[in-house]
């Protein structure tokens, strides 16, 4: 037996990291959990204060205390933030929490990329906000970013958008492939999907339609790209194009997202409660 | 314009609540924010089409009391119809966000007696005749400029803003730069043809030629920009017919 060997100490620390790097490597889905319900809660505060901007400036008829280009920020970011930002994350958050522990699992199926797909979020609303201090403003478009209104009559901010959307999308695709995989794969002994939690048979279906609508949503935003930078005509009619196409795509993801995910989700996370009172 | 100027009557309905009452200067009015200087009129009992398009971006065309919703989309042609049968005055408003003046565009519809109706028309169409006339006759300097000011302060400035200086950089300073004092075929051809791809649209087809010639020499002689050329309505008449 060597000396190297002899001296070596079995019970070195294995715990988290310390302070900030604890947050920022964290491969726990408790941690990463906790993670997305304070970002989601972040944002829920940001937005809000833009709500508070709304409601201060409808208090009363005609122009209070902002211009209307600003107001039409507002509620664009408002709109946004909350839809992407403070909903979507905080049932991610939930799902972090809850789908190991209801499945038996000790841990995400991929518990780096689940840190990946955190990590991305703050990025991708940091460009978004900074968008407020850009020459010509923030998207003021509403949150469902018409075309034409979004492309050629959008101020220069909307390509940080575009690519702010991109990030969004990459973080809820990798986060749905996360669960994905963690329920096919990672469930205990005996927990069959006949006896698996409602909560999350409903994540594992919004997992599946996230998969499937997030990139249709990076097609709709890439063709407003093109439109604006590439001389493309897909919502153009002058070009052959159809601006009613650009609310087919949108909507193709928007209507699935917002209805399956958040509210299937929302009353999922409901009758669950509720069966565990009754 | 065709060879029988009263063929088609042409108007543009604008806001007609002043800014004083929006901007909390004046009390405002019974019909703030619902009232426009040209309403639509239409003879009551008849069933009326229609048809809804846009020239910049998507708005919706939204009377309730006719249960009409129709988005009106540039480069498509939407149809609804309606019968009414009450004569009076129907409001509505834009109900698709279209950008910073969504609030300020809303819709009136003025039901009629067919005769009155027939009065209007042909009101309307002595007025087609005498723009008509006015496109023929020679322009002095100040009569472009009084009525090139007010097409500016009704077609323009929402973008380039009351004092020509825009919004840069959607929207292009007019002052002291470019087009406004530069070559003035190139600055007639911007505002009949507009710029593809930009928001700035062709105004051929909204404004009629003495009112393009009134607002592109206004534009080379207001704010400081002292071109001092201008431009009559019969050449930009002549521009545009070629074009056709
Ligand atoms: C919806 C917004 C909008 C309206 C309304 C508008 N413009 Fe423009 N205008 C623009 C934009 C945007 C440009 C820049 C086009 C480009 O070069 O890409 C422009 C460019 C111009 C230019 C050329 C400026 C230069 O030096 O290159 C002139 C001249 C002009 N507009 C005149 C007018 C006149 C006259 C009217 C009213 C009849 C008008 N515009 C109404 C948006 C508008
Ligand atoms: C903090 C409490 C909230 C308040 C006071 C509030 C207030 C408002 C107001 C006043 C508008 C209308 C703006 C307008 O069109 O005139 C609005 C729009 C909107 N809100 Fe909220 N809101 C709140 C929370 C939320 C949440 C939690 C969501 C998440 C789904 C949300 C999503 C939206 C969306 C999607 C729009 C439409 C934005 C657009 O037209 O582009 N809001 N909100
Ligand atoms: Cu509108």
């Amino acid at each position: 037996m060597s000396a190297v060997i002899e001296n070596h100490h079995d019970d070195h620390h294995h715990g988290p990291d310390k302070g900030l790097m604890r947050w920022v490597l964290t491969t726990n889905h408790k941690d990463i959990g906790t993670l997305y319900l304070w970002f989601s809660f972040i944002m829920f505060l940001t937005g809000g204060c833009m709500a508070l901007v709304i409601r201060a400036e409808l208090f009363q008829p005609g122009l209070q205390l902002v211009v209307p280009e600003f107001f039409n920020q507002m509620t664009t970011m408002h709109g946004l933030i909350m839809v992407f930002g403070a909903v979507m994350p905080a049932f991610v958050g939930l799902a972090n929490w809850l789908v190991p522990m209801m499945i038996g699992a000790p841990d995400m199926a991929l518990p780096r990329m689940n840190n990946y797909s955190f990590w991305i979020l703050p990025f991708a609303f940091s460009m978004l906000l900074s968008t407020l201090f850009m020459e010509g403003g923030a998207p003021n478009f509403g949150w469902t970013f018409y075309a034409p209104l979004s492309t050629e009559y959008a101020p220069p901010s909307v390509t940080f958008f575009i690519f702010a959307v991109h990030l969004m999308g990459i973080s809820s695709i990798m986060g749905s492939i996360n669960i994905i995989a963690t329920v096919m794969n990672m469930r205990a002994p005996g927990m069959t999907y006949m006896k698996m939690p409602l909560f999350v048979w409903t994540w594992l279906i919004t997992a599946f339609l996230l998969v499937a609508v997030m990139p249709v949503l990076a097609g709709a935003v890439t063709m407003m790209l093109m439109d604006i930078n590439f001389g493309t005509s897909f919502f153009d009619a002058a070009g052959g194009g159809d601006p009613v196409l650009f609310q087919h795509v949108f909507w193709f993801f928007g209507h699935p997202r917002s209805l399956y995910h958040d509210s299937a989700s929302l009353w999922c996370c409901v009758s669950n409660h509720s069966n565990f009172r009754s | 314009m065709s060879d029988d100027p009263t063929q088609e009557v042409k108007f543009i309905s604008s806001l007609l609540t002043p800014p004083d009452e929006y901007y909390n200067r004046s009390p405002k009015g019974e019909h703030y924010l619902e009232e426009v200087d040209e309403a639509v009129v239409i003879p009551v009992g008849k069933k009326i089409r229609f048809l809804i398009t846009a020239n910049d971006v998507i708005h919706s065309w939204w009377v309730p009391d006719f249960a009409v919703k129709k988005d009106a989309i540039p480069g498509f042609v939407h149809e609804a119809w309606a019968v009414v049968e009450e004569p009076g005055i129907y409001r509505g408003k834009c109900t698709e966000l279209c950008g910073k003046d969504h609030g300020f565009m809303p819709i009136v519809v003025k039901a009629v007696e067919q005769a009155e109706y027939e009065t209007w028309l042909a009101m309307k169409q002595q007025e087609a005749l005498q723009v008509y006339e006015t496109v023929g006759k020679t322009w002095s300097m100040a009569e472009l400029m009084e009525t090139g000011e007010q097409v500016y302060a009704q077609a323009c400035q929402s973008c380039h803003q009351p004092n020509g200086q825009g919004i840069p950089p959607a929207f292009p300073s007019l002052v002291g730069q470019g087009l406004a004092i530069g070559p003035i075929d190139a600055h007639i051809d911007i505002v009949v043809n507009g710029k593809p791809g930009s928001a700035m649209q062709a105004f051929a087809a909204q404004l009629n030629p003495a009112e393009i010639a009134a607002v592109v020499t206004y534009e080379r002689n207001a704010w400081g920009n002292n071109v001092g050329d201008l431009v009559q309505p019969r050449a930009v008449n002549a521009l545009i017919s070629s074009e056709e």
